[in-house]
């Protein structure tokens, strides 16, 4: 494997995990809200993809984010906007404890087993360039998060909402005190990650066409990876962390003897432990609008 | 006409009775200051006024409207703007975007844009440096930032919270001089000062609160006579004034 | 603390009334639910252990104030490192090939794996928590919850050891309602000697305010360890216990995560601040869960026959975690302790005399 092809693989992997840390790191930066039901946010809409085979692709996806962005404001509406006043951790156990509700609500409607579903099989298939194997979906995603990752950017540093949510991120009573209406602009943060999950979703089903309840979970841990070691609340931060999970994950898997491979995830978990103890607020030092201290 | 008319108001935090059956009146177009220590509840008031810290008991009438159960929107929505004793600038905003956000529930952009630039001309350092984060500001500045944010909501009703604090005087000067100004032109400003002087400069009744309580009104000139707010501040004879208030409840 | 100029029978009776009350209730409990039937009697085994795995863990958090997400790590070292101790050698050879020489060979009493465990748990504990008892927060949080994927994850793939997600067999099976009534009166004796000690209430001042607290001299990080380690060793002993009551042990399905979660669910709905916050927690959400699993089996009621689909009771789980969390955000029982029944009426005017009636 040529140091190219690794980049390539590495960027696929790293775009995935990027836009989920992106998605979770926007929430927590905003409400301070970590976010384990994201997971969900990208299961249930795998299970919307199940249900719609056979439709025309497009409208298949249109399906999947309405019914994603309904599902987070809902979640927001229902659970979160319950307990806005309350500390962080007991908003991360909320947030544990919906998305265990969740996952064992799809067990109960779909079974716990794995599903499978061909999606726009046409996308995963490679294709060779000068000797580097390229699969559709690896340049997809490349390409969604790097269009998505700018796309927030300019949202969040030059748009209307975009200053509110900063201000609200930063001083939510005195974003209320001069009329900001806070619940719609944490809504349009849910929002704005439930489109992140569903672009993960599409190309999550798109590469692998199976899915479980639980799929979820990896994915956010994954993220929750990414984001500690971007900074948590950076987006710069959070995409660049997702980036190098990716690479890391992908060096791990060239260069970990045979054996200690499975234990790949072990070594990532280990690596938040370490970032958090040297660099508490990320290894990557990127100043966001929207980082919280 | 009753601008905004609070009655038996009663502010608990856990065990503490910040504010004590108070009750305060602000006609239109009139600038009343609270005059008090610290911790005399002064701003847990502007707070419950502004709707982030409910009251237990009471009730404020925003003329002659009951406001109790309003929201924090609504209430900004009403014409009632509070610039914090913390200030509260949004530190990673940039100083055009602090502006921006104090009109956020105004719909009219083009009119929103000449304001913007009434704020620039009344404060020129703000424009200097309205491509900054605000969190660079000096505390001056921050404090006309705070200012300018509560002007872009075109309030009715002004409640400035200890407005000098930490200022040099030469910032304190101007800081009153704008109040003068907003009061000319016919905005109803409700004032907290510890520093009685000052405020008695500006205001055309004032209030002299401790422990919760109002323990005098009273014109400036009044007041001043014969050192009664020093005596209610400072002096041993406060007890005697508690006395003959009309606005203490009786001791429990 | 207990002022050891009046030691008498009855002073520490009083001392002890709040962890005491609660061991009797549980006793009468488990003696009347076990003689029901020998199904009921594994749920009352079952609930008791899970209540020793409650009060480990509220022995950290409801000290220290800074949430876990890290302690079924120390079930799962715990429970394995018994598994190795104890499983006949015969069986080892065959299930456990790749295990070193010395652990086949050893053919160890149950004692020997509890203490075992727990050693291996403390240990564990006392090594992670070095570093970790500097975090706070959020970050403390996610700190320790990593911790659980690393631990987690190693188990799950070191299938010379474990077995992985294949099940490990052949545990003793030795745990009934006795032994694990008295092992858990033995958790809650030990938590409230730990949240009364001099320790423990400096611990708490860390939590009420960190900064003053440590403008005062208290060393919040070491109180935090040595509250960590406990807390790991009491938790390890249900994780033990639950393994010799089941006969067998997985890493599938995230079963450790799921349990986990069930315990800090039951510790939140109780409350996380007193030790009868954990009794009351892990009893309403054992009933409940109970409940449901029936209900999945099937019952008939009034001549219908109501079966839930699988994962029903885990959604019930989840919701009544959000409910508590949402209206009764400290829990069942808002932080409070029982009080010396006949004093209750009078806590008013005597409130400085037995400052453990409360511990808000």
């Amino acid at each position: 494997m040529t140091f190219l092809q690794m980049l390539i693989d590495a960027a696929s992997v790293g775009g995935l995990y990027a836009l989920t840390a992106i998605g979770i790191g926007l929430i927590f930066g905003v409400i301070g809200l970590v976010n384990f039901a994201y997971g969900e946010y990208i299961m249930v809409g795998a299970y919307v993809l199940l249900l719609t085979a056979g439709f025309y692709w497009p409208v298949a996806v249109l399906c999947v984010l309405v019914f994603v962005v309904i599902f987070a404001l809902a979640s927001d509406w229902l659970v979160f906007r319950q307990v806005r006043r309350a500390p962080p951790e007991t908003l991360m156990i909320v947030s544990f404890g919906l998305s265990f509700m969740i996952q064992y609500f799809y067990v109960m409607l779909f079974g716990s087993l794995t599903r499978t579903v061909n999606f726009l099989p046409e996308i995963s298939r490679g294709f060779e360039v000068g000797g580097l194997r390229i699969a559709g979906v690896s340049l997809l995603q490349i390409g969604a998060t790097l269009v998505l990752t700018a796309a927030l950017a300019i949202f969040i540093n030059f748009t209307r909402i975009g200053y509110q949510m900063r201000a609200v991120s930063e001083n939510p009573r005195m974003a209320r005190l001069v009329g900001v209406n806070s619940n719609r602009i944490i809504a349009a943060a849910f929002a704005i990650s439930a489109l992140l999950a569903v672009t993960v979703t599409v190309l999550f089903v798109a590469q692998t066409g199976s899915m479980t309840p639980f799929f979820g979970v990896s994915l956010t841990m994954i993220g929750f990876v990414a984001t500690v070691i971007g900074g948590l609340g950076s987006l710069p931060g959070c995409a660049l962390g997702g980036f190098l999970v990716g690479a890391l994950t992908t060096l791990l898997q060239m260069l970990l003897p045979p054996d200690l491979q499975p234990f790949r995830e072990a070594f990532v978990f280990a690596a938040v432990i370490v970032v958090l103890l040297v660099r508490p607020r990320g290894l990557i030092a990127v100043r966001s609008s929207l980082e919280r201290v | 006409m009753r601008h905004l008319d609070v009655v038996g108001l009663t502010v608990i935090y856990g065990a503490v009775r910040a504010v004590a059956n108070m009750s305060i009146h602000l006609d239109e177009g009139e600038t009343v200051a609270l005059i008090g220590p610290n911790g005399a509840g002064k701003s847990s008031l502007l707070l419950t006024i502004a709707g982030v810290v409910p009251a237990r008991s009471g009730s404020i009438k925003l003329r002659g409207e009951d406001i109790g159960s309003a929201s924090v929107e609504q209430r900004v929505g009403s014409g009632i703007s509070v610039v914090p004793e913390t200030r509260d600038i949004f530190a990673k905003l940039s100083v055009h975007e602090n502006l921006l956000i104090g009109a956020s529930l105004r719909r009219d952009a083009a009119v929103v844009k000449t304001d913007i630039d009434r704020m620039y001309s009344l404060f020129p350092r703000l424009a200097e440096r309205r491509k900054q984060m605000a969190g660079f500001l000096s505390g001056g500045e921050q404090q006309m930032l705070a200012i300018g944010r509560a002007l872009m909501a075109r309030p009715k009703l002004l409640m400035l919270d200890e407005p000098s604090l930490g200022l040099a005087p030469i910032i304190t000067d101007k800081v009153y001089e704008t109040i003068a100004e907003l009061k000319k032109s016919g905005t109803s400003i409700l004032l907290v000062e510890q520093n009685a002087e000052r405020a008695f400069g500006v205001c055309d009744r004032a209030y002299i609160i401790q422990a919760g309580r109002v323990t005098l009104e009273g014109s400036p000139e009044e007041l001043a006579k014969g050192g009664l707010v020093e005596q209610a501040l400072f002096g041993r004879a406060a007890a005697g004034i508690v006395r003959t208030s009309p606005q203490v409840e009786t001791a429990q | 603390m207990i002022d050891e100029a009046k030691i008498t029978p009855s002073a520490i009776f009083r001392f002890l009334w709040p962890c005491l009350a609660w061991v009797v209730l549980l006793a009468i409990l488990t003696f009347a639910i076990s003689a029901i039937s020998p199904a009921m009697s594994r749920i009352a085994t079952d609930t008791l252990i899970k209540l020793i795995m409650v009060t480990g863990l509220y022995i950290f958090i409801g000290n220290s104030g800074i949430l876990s997400f890290g302690h079924g790590a120390f079930l799962i070292v715990s429970a394995y490192t018994s598994a190795w101790l104890t499983i006949p050698p015969m069986m080892k050879k065959v299930i456990l090939p790749n295990l070193p020489q010395f652990l086949q060979l050893v053919d160890a009493a149950p004692y020997v794996g509890i203490v075992g465990g727990i050693l291996l748990a403390a240990l564990v504990a006392l090594l992670i928590g070095i570093p970790l008892v500097r975090l706070s927060g959020i970050a403390a949080s996610i700190g320790t919850f990593a911790f659980f994927i690393v631990v987690s994850v190693i188990y799950n793939n070191w299938t010379g050891w474990t077995k992985g997600t294949a099940s490990l067999v052949g545990l003793p099976v030795y745990v009934g309602p006795k032994i694990a009534l008295c092992a858990a009166s033995v958790s809650l004796l030990v938590a409230w000697l730990f949240q009364t000690s001099r320790y423990g209430l400096l611990l708490r001042a860390t939590r009420e305010d960190l900064v003053a607290a440590r403008a005062s001299g208290i060393r919040a990080e070491r109180l935090r360890l040595v509250a960590f380690v406990l807390s790991a060793a009491v938790a390890a002993l249900g994780g033990i216990l639950w393994g010799h009551s089941n006969g067998a042990l997985s890493t599938a399905n995230n079963v450790y995560l799921n349990l986990q979660f069930t315990i800090i669910a039951m510790l939140v709905v109780g409350g996380v601040r007193s030790l009868s916050g954990v009794v009351v927690g892990t009893l309403t959400l054992s009933i409940i869960g109970e409940i449901f699993r029936r209900l999945e089996i099937g019952v008939d009621i009034f001549g219908l026959n109501i079966i839930l689909p699988g994962g029903s009771r885990e959604v019930l789980l989840g919701l009544c975690m959000l409910l508590a969390l949402i209206l009764r955000p400290d829990g069942l029982t808002r932080g409070l302790e029982l009080s010396w029944p006949r004093r209750s009426a009078n806590r008013h005017k005597l409130p400085q005399e037995n400052p453990m009636e409360l511990h808000s």
